[in-house]
């Protein structure tokens, strides 16, 4: 290892993927849905890692700054989504939703709330959406989806309220049309 | 009415339990006396909840698989620089190459083809890298587009394993990648079922079209005649009521038969022996076809025999890109831009190559040559300039791609700026 990446703690570009690929495909899958191809996002973020790499000066943690970018690739592919409106959690997927609470019927209706949930997110703003996961979801606190976004902390608030009144508009007005939770026999 | 859209905001802090005092009183008697609500309220607690405890789960296969593809990537970050004189000389050298190789491509006959002089020693000792999947515009899950050129089409997914593209016109190249996934082309007069396939097509109003496989196979069906296979490298014209003309279009950056027709005027130097290694010819693996979608009953189709050599030179080569042979690819792209194709073409293929030396860390050649690039214009010259762009990294990177606004679309630049970390 050279001696500046010593210097600043800087790891070889193959440790970074192998330490951190479960945490970005983690999160990758966290904010895209269940069901979303992430390949290319996933490629696209350590790309933009492995590039960025001989930039980092150590001052952030690495895992933060790996979170850091992996959110910021995700919004862009998000935003291009949301324009192309190309992906679509599937009605009839939801094998891969096992959230294995040793019942396979509320497994089954467990997936379908999740799906159903992320179908709704879906229709959200991108800058709305990814405030709302991270908030609502993952349990972030306002402050730190404020640092890990870069936007002021007043804006995630306006953006985490906005986006939760979208969401109970999404369940109220598509109640009738919406797809109805329902026992899936195992 | 107007109560129930008082109260939606407060339903999400309602199923995560932050509702207390008198907004919580005010909530609960309105779910009391409103069924809609308190069913949406109901709902949306459940999906909440449901999904708060989904814990995301990543197969280990699949992760294995998604880390593999970025192992180009890694073997670039880990090309270690050259140092100070050292760097400066091979740069000079490399640079001389270049410029001899330019020249080679002029009319004038080579007293030695690029193909004998490229470090292929080096190259063949050294493991190559699996390919890396291009970034390109996705068009559905597994399908992306290559390249394009003043194209009209869309798309639509009829099922998990099924996409539509009902094209109306221009150029287009697409990578349907994922295995049991099928792909019907709608085209004018005519369908091309597709399955795991690199294929192009070409629609000109008024004119036959053009349908070309580069790697695997494809079935096309028309109203009336039998089903027709198309292997790789071959190329179809369908509906030719009027003979087209082949050679190389005045006006279209990206033409079909341009790869498919003996160049104009040019003369292609001859590679002249001791030739490089044969590189074995793949053989694309047999892809199965499902039957045609329409019944048909005799074959209007006209067979366009590809230009021997160029088209077997790029097909080979993108084989051999899949299997992570990038050295011998980049000696078949050497000889076929030796072979003289028109300059769009060739800067296609030229800049395919770039992106070769990219993967294999040779990044003192692609500088120039995304840099001569550039100045070409077209899709091609927009997309060095920005490859160029990225190449810089951080704060230069973001300059760099400033510079092109107007040239790229602002969402793209938008979008690639914002990858580049810069602290000013």
């Amino acid at each position: 290892m050279a001696l500046i990446d010593r210097l600043v703690g800087r790891p070889k570009p193959e440790e970074v993927v192998a330490e951190h690929r479960v945490m970005v495909a983690r999160l990758l899958r966290r904010v895209f849905g269940p069901r979303a191809d992430i390949d290319d996002v996933f490629q696209a973020v350590f790309v933009e890692v492995l590039r960025s790499l001989p930039s980092y000066a150590g001052r952030a943690q690495l895992r933060t700054w790996v979170h850091r970018i992996t959110l910021n690739v995700a919004y862009q592919e998000m935003r291009l989504r949301y324009r192309e409106n190309r992906v679509r959690v599937k009605v009839e997927d939801v094998e891969e939703l096992a959230h294995d609470h040793g019942n396979a019927e509320t497994d089954a209706i467990q997936a379908q709330a999740t799906r159903q949930l992320y179908e709704a997110l879906e229709a959200l703003d991108p800058k709305k959406r990814i405030a709302v996961i991270l908030h609502d979801l993952e349990g972030h606190t306002l402050k730190e989806v404020s640092e890990m976004l870069g936007r002021p902390l007043q804006t995630v608030a306006s953006q985490v309220k906005f986006g939760r009144a979208e969401l109970a508009t999404y369940f109220r007005e598509e109640g009738p049309n919406a797809v109805r939770l329902q026992k899936v026999s195992p | 009415m107007s109560e129930c859209r008082d109260i939606e905001p407060l339903l999400v802090d309602r199923a995560l339990g932050e509702l207390v005092g008198l907004k919580q009183a005010l909530v609960e008697a309105h779910l009391a006396r409103c069924p809609r609500c308190r069913e949406a309220s109901t709902r949306l607690g459940t999906a909440m909840n449901a999904a708060r405890t989904w814990q995301p789960t990543v197969d280990e296969a699949e992760l294995d698989r998604m880390a593999a593809q970025l192992g180009p990537y890694l073997d670039a970050a880990q090309t270690p620089r050259w140092p100070g004189a050292l760097g400066l000389g091979l740069a000079a050298a490399l640079a001389a190459l270049g410029v001899f190789g330019w020249w080679s491509r002029s009319p004038a006959p080579l007293p030695s083809p690029p193909i004998t002089m490229a470090p292929a020693p080096e190259l063949a000792a050294e493991p190559q890298p699996p390919p890396a999947p291009v970034r390109r515009r996705v068009l559905e899950r597994g399908l992306k587009v290559l390249a394009s050129a003043d194209w009209d089409g869309h798309t639509q997914s009829r099922g998990p394993k099924v996409i539509e593209l009902e094209m109306s016109r221009g150029f287009v190249v697409l990578d349907l990648q994922t295995p049991g996934q099928r792909l019907y082309l709608k085209a004018p007069d005519v369908t091309v079922e597709f399955a795991t396939a690199r294929v192009f097509v070409e629609i000109v109003p008024g004119s036959p079209t053009k349908i070309g496989v580069l790697a695997g196979q494809a079935q096309l069906s028309q109203a009336e005649g039998p089903p027709v296979e198309i292997g790789a490298g071959e190329a179809l014209e369908v509906g030719a009521d009027d003979p087209v003309p082949l050679g190389p279009g005045p006006t279209e950056e990206h033409r079909a038969d341009d790869f498919l027709t003996e160049p104009p005027l040019v003369p292609a130097p001859k590679v002249a022996p001791p030739k490089a290694p044969k590189i074995p010819a793949p053989t694309p693996p047999p892809v199965a076809v499902a039957p045609p979608i329409v019944a048909p009953s005799s074959p209007p189709v006209a067979m366009v025999p590809p230009r021997p050599g160029v088209l077997e030179d790029l097909v080979e080569a993108d084989a051999l890109i899949r299997r992570g042979e990038s050295g011998p690819a980049l000696l078949l792209y050497d000889r076929v831009l030796a072979s003289g194709l028109p300059p769009p073409q060739a800067a296609m293929v030229r800049f395919e190559r770039a992106r070769l030396w990219l993967k294999l860390g040779r990044q003192d050649e692609v500088r120039p040559e995304l840099e001569a690039l550039a100045q070409v214009g077209g899709e091609i010259g927009r997309q060095a300039a920005m490859l160029r762009c990225d190449l810089m990294g951080g704060c230069e990177a973001r300059r760099c791609l400033g510079q092109l606004e107007g040239q790229v679309p602002a969402a793209e630049l938008e979008q690639k700026a914002t990858r580049h970390l810069c602290a000013e």
